[in-house]
Order: structure tokens, then sequence, then C-alpha cells
């Protein structure tokens, strides 16, 4: 379970101190998207039980399709096998969930504090990404909803498209949050990098 | 760099996978009941082939899921890939799984006759 209390929770960007600002038409613009809930679900997506109460709960049912998120009330649900998901929720709305999917009886469990997500966006973000990540990330084969488990600038990341401008987000262990927002803002320095509060 | 198309999420570069050795090597129901040349001989003996090989892989940096591989030794050729626990469904690689040593092994043998 998160701590989400009136105390600051430090995360692995924020040890960083990296100070917000840059130029407006910068190239990529990053930002740390702090604290958000992740569930992990495991189940049979062709089990109509399993299917209903994260239909219910989530108000979605999981994606079958390898290598793709769906989307909503502002929940990301990830593919991540063939009978697992990531649920990516705003701060705080994870230990609901998650008591709601536990009194379902589905399989989960809050990872919240093993990982941080980092956004990725600008008119050159696949560019930088693609610097660092063997995934065929042009729009005919990765777009908005398309997520994968890869590696970027070596590092193991799950990403998913949020947007056409485009934007991604990256969720990345917590050890190696820092490695791979220092790599993102050296790999995408000769393009310009904003960096945004998170 | 192999590309490799995992059985859930598609052709992917070969760092995200991990090799798990070959495959079809079948455990001693009653280990005791072998020699120690026979055990020996099933857990350290590898096929070793220059030439079409029977392995396991798993997409340890993706889905984490594991499968068999039958890869081209000499030329890093993929000529198929599937499940785990069944056999190779093209005909060379079930040549290469039936000519394997291990199919007449002591231990494979030990394997089979106990409902291994
Ligand atoms: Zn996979």
């Amino acid at each position: 379970m998160a701590d989400h209390g009136a105390q600051a929770c430090v995360t692995p960007i924020d040890v960083l101190a990296t100070p917000p600002g840059g130029p407006r038409d910068a190239g990529i613009t990053i930002r740390e998207r702090r604290l958000l809930g992740k569930l992990l679900l495991r189940g049979d997506p062709h089990d109509t039980d399993f299917n209903d109460i994260v239909q219910r709960t989530v108000g979605t049912a999981p994606p079958i399709t390898p290598n793709r998120c769906v989307f909503h009330d502002a929940l990301a649900v990830i593919w991540l096998g063939p009978d697992e998901w990531l649920v990516v929720t705003p701060p705080g709305r994870e230990d609901g969930l998650l008591d709601a999917l536990a009194a379902g009886g589905v399989a989960v469990t809050d990872v919240s504090d093993q990982s941080t997500v980092i956004r990725l966006s600008g008119p050159r973000a696949r560019e930088v990404l693609a610097q660092g990540c063997a995934l065929d990330l042009h729009p005919r084969s990765f777009s908005v909803g398309s997520a994968a488990q890869s590696r970027i600038g070596r590092v193991r990341t799950t990403l998913w498209q949020v947007d056409d401008r485009p934007g991604y987000d990256l969720l990345v262990s917590c050890s190696f949050a820092a490695w791979l927002w220092t790599w993102l803002t050296d790999a995408g320095g000769e393009f310009g990098v904003r960096v945004e509060a998170g | 760099m192999l590309l490799i198309d995992c059985p859930w999420c598609g052709p992917r570069d070969d760092a995200e996978f991990h090799y798990g050795g070959e495959a079809h090597t079948l455990r001693p129901a009653d280990p005791s009941a072998l020699s120690d040349e026979e055990f020996a001989e099933y857990l350290f003996l590898q096929q070793n082939p220059r030439g079409l090989h029977l392995e396991r892989w798993c997409h340890s940096d993706g889905c984490r899921r594991w499968f068999n591989m039958v890869r081209d030794t000499a030329t890093n050729r993929i000529l198929e890939i599937y499940p785990m626990g069944e056999l190779p469904r093209s005909r060379a690689g079930l040549a290469a799984w039936r000519d394997n040593w291990r199919r007449n092994s002591a231990a494979e043998l030990n394997a089979r006759n106990r409902g291994g």
C-alpha cells in the first residue's frame, strides 16, 4: 500500500532534484507521474466470473490481445501475459480497487511501490525511445493503446502509448528509474528537453 | 542478433530472452534405480549438435512465458517455435527429437516406464 499521507513521499526521481523548465519548443517533455497505484491481476480471461468482476470493479474487461492496453476512467489496464494484467490507477485509488477485486475473488497484488512511471512526450519522443529500444515504434505497428514489455536503455521497461503527440508512459522499477530518467534526458538532449514537475 | 518470435508478444530482440538449455530432458522418476554413470549421463551430457537443436527459451523481459524452439546451431536459423510440453511439428524438428541419444537413455526409459 502506498503511503500518500501529508508527509512528503520521496520518489527515485525526486532524488535527482532535476529543476523543472526547458524550452517551450523542446523536442521532448519529461515528467514523473508520481505515486500512481499499480495492481497486478491474475486470472483466466475466458472465465466469465473473472471477466465480470474485473468489468464491474475496474470498469472494463481485461484486454486479451497481447501488446495492448485499455484506458477507462483515468485507469490503464495493460496486458502483461495471457493470464496477467497491470492496472495503473491515479494516486490513492489502488486501495479501494484492490479491496473490491479481492472481495470478488480475483488474485490481485498491490505492486504500487515497486515501480514508478515516467511520462515522455513531444514531437521527438518516438525518436528518443528508438535510440535505446528495439521495438518497432512506427505508428503502423505501435500507436495509442499499444503496450509492450521490453528494454529501454538496457533497462526492463513496460511502456504504453497514451496519445498522438506522441506520449508514452514508461513503467520502470524504482531501482532503475533514475538511470532511465537520466538516459532519456541525455538521449533527448539534441532535440531539447523540457522537464515538468511531477 | 536473433529476432525471436515470442508465441505471445511476436518478434522481439533476443536481448529480451533467456536461454533455458536443451528441451525434452525427462527427469528419471526413480533416480535411485539408476547407476551413477547413468545419472551423470542424464545430468551432465548434452546433445550439443552442429545442426538442429531443440531448446527452451523464456521471454524474460517480456511476458515471462516459456516456449520451445528448433534452432540450427550452425546458421542460427529458427525453424520452429512450439509450446512447452509438446513435440516439434516440423518433420526435421521431430526427427531431431527422435534421433537424440536421450530417447534410449536409462534416465528417459526410467521416466517413461514409471509414468514420469
Ligand atoms: Zn512474450
